[in-house]
């Protein structure tokens, strides 16, 4: 089971429409996947595999704990899909290709 | 009947009246329409409970630090902050979260359903602001009917909070079209009065040309990301300056250099960091309850008004213009504090609380707005204009709600300001 964390500022909106988005990308792609939204200082020690957050806060919140990725814009499924496509690719895991 | 009467008045009592409990059955209702697995169910039902639990201990250790610093304020700038000291934002919270809940629920419905019928098809998804709107308009209707009865409350905060709902993402729209150069997201905010003006004002003030995108800015200013550690370090500078000039000019009423050191970080320092304290639990808490209950009102959203565009919170513009993020925001810091004194010691009006978390968000959309019609000078005033009506806001607003959650007016963003303004001589009309 993948463990996913969407970051964002103050951990209130921002972070749950990532979350939100991400979700559906992972149903469509088939993964075993868990999604959790925090903000920034929690996001700093958090204990998953992957991280996406913004480009600004990446230098903030990555760390040994987890793989940090940037998602430019929060609201374009192709670009989520693209970056978790890739961490896929790297691991060996297998999902549905987009049609 | 007796029988039937009194199963319902348990249930007020013991489970709609538990605003915890209240919104644990809105989550789970959500994810059981979901067809979310068993697990997910109880994990999810439990975690929004839990959530609102942890949600009413920050507001306890924001309140407390409050009381804490507020003689400091008082004894240094010479005036009481107007309002205070009445009612309480944690009791509030305590006796009018379930209302709050139920707002919130019967509010998105009836957004649902205006997005159904009207040309505004927007579903307003910025949760955190739903459940704080959805605790504003009742704190609004109490301070003029205190013995509103809860139908009552119900009845105008659901309509209230589903046309706000509706209506405030297709009046910014237009700007908002200016800001991203496309039609596909729609701003979900309350700082839509904020950026409305920022963006029609900010073309008398310069040219989009001259963009704040074209600025560098230094690295250090990327420090205030973070808002735990942003907020003590603005409150803790505010708060030990203050202390300082309590010390020497005596009204710390400490007589050695020890006893003075000791009250700076005492009444300073602790009271800044106990501040940031509780507004990080707060959110924490915040984020847990509407975790659940967001993403099951967007799935029944999208089944009711698929081509819906979904209203969004104020950060999805910032990567638009991220310069004007920084430059907003300090415009909005320095405006504010030149105000906090003017309305302090000069004017002797109230002492206000510099809300680091509304300079830095609001700032940045007054910033964003302003710079995609006047550019540098756009962002400039954006900024100051939004630090201006957040200095103001509270001002004015603190005691209109001095019977209720005062508090509300020190987190409040100024579409808040502008609804107490507006609702609150209507509903004396009215009630």
């Amino acid at each position: 089971m993948l463990r996913i964390v969407t970051v964002c500022g103050c951990g209130q909106g921002s972070s749950l429409i990532l979350r939100m988005w991400t979700e559906d990308v992972i149903r469509e792609m088939g993964i075993e996947a868990k999604v959790e939204n925090m903000e920034v200082t929690s996001a700093k020690g958090a204990k998953c595999d992957l991280v996406l957050t913004s480009k600004a806060l990446v230098p903030v919140v990555e760390g040994q704990n987890h793989e940090t990725r940037a998602i430019n814009n929060y609201l374009d499924k192709g670009l989520i899909r693209k970056e978790l496509e890739a961490y896929c690719d790297e691991r060996g895991i297998v999902y549905k290709k987009a049609t | 009947m007796d029988t039937v009467l009194s199963i319902l008045h348990w249930i007020a009592a013991n489970i709609v009246d538990k605003a915890s409990i209240l919104l644990g059955l809105v989550a789970m209702v959500g994810l059981l329409i979901q067809k979310k697995g068993f697990s997910d169910v109880v994990l999810g039902t439990l975690k929004t409970v839990v959530g609102f639990l942890i949600l009413e201990q920050g507001t306890n250790i924001l309140v407390s630090a409050i009381f804490g610093f507020q003689p400091l304020f008082e004894s240094v700038f010479g005036v009481k902050a107007a309002g205070l000291g009445g009612a309480y934002l944690d009791e509030f919270i305590s006796k009018q979260g379930g209302n709050a809940a139920l707002i919130m629920t019967f509010g998105f419905l009836i957004n649902v359903l205006l997005a159904r019928v009207t040309k505004f098809k927007y579903i307003y998804l910025t949760g955190h602001l739903m459940y704080w709107i959805s605790l504003l308009i009742p704190a609004i209707l109490l301070e003029v009917k205190p013995d509103a009865s809860q139908g009552l409350i119900l009845l105008v905060g659901s309509l209230i909070c589903g046309v706000y709902w509706t209506l405030q993402p297709a009046y910014i729209q237009p700007l908002m079209r200016k800001v991203t150069g496309h039609d596909e997201i729609a701003l979900g905010h309350t700082s839509s009065s904020n950026a409305f003006l920022s963006g029609i004002l900010g073309k008398y003030m310069g040219k989009p040309e001259d963009s704040t995108e074209k600025v560098k800015l230094p690295k250090w200013m990327e420090f205030f990301r973070d808002v735990t550690a942003g907020t003590a370090f603005m409150m803790g500078i505010l708060l030990i300056v203050l202390a300082v000039i309590a010390v020497i000019t005596g009204a710390s009423g400490t007589a050695t250099l020890g006893d003075g050191l000791t009250y700076i970080i005492t009444n300073g320092f602790m009271q800044a960091v106990m501040f940031a304290a509780g507004l990080t639990v707060m959110l924490f808490g915040v984020r847990m309850v509407i975790g659940e209950i967001i993403p099951a009102f967007r799935g029944i959203a999208m089944k009711v008004v698929p081509n819906a565009k979904p209203a969004l919170d104020c950060p999805v513009i910032y990567d638009y213009a991220p310069t004007a993020v920084v430059i907003g925001f300090l415009a909005a810091t320095v405006t504010f504090f030149v105000l906090m004194v003017i309305i302090g010691p000069v004017l002797k009006w109230t002492t206000i609380l510099p809300p680091f978390l509304m300079l830095f968000f609001l700032g940045a959309v007054g910033g964003v707005f302003g710079n995609s019609t006047g550019g540098v000078k756009g962002a400039i005033f954006g900024g100051a204009l939004t630090g201006a009506m957040l200095g103001i806001g509270q001002a004015i607003v603190t005691p209109m709600l001095s019977t209720t959650a005062p508090e509300l007016a020190m987190i409040a963003d100024p579409d808040w300001y502008f609804m107490v303004l507006i609702l609150k001589p209507i509903f004396n009309l009215i009630f």
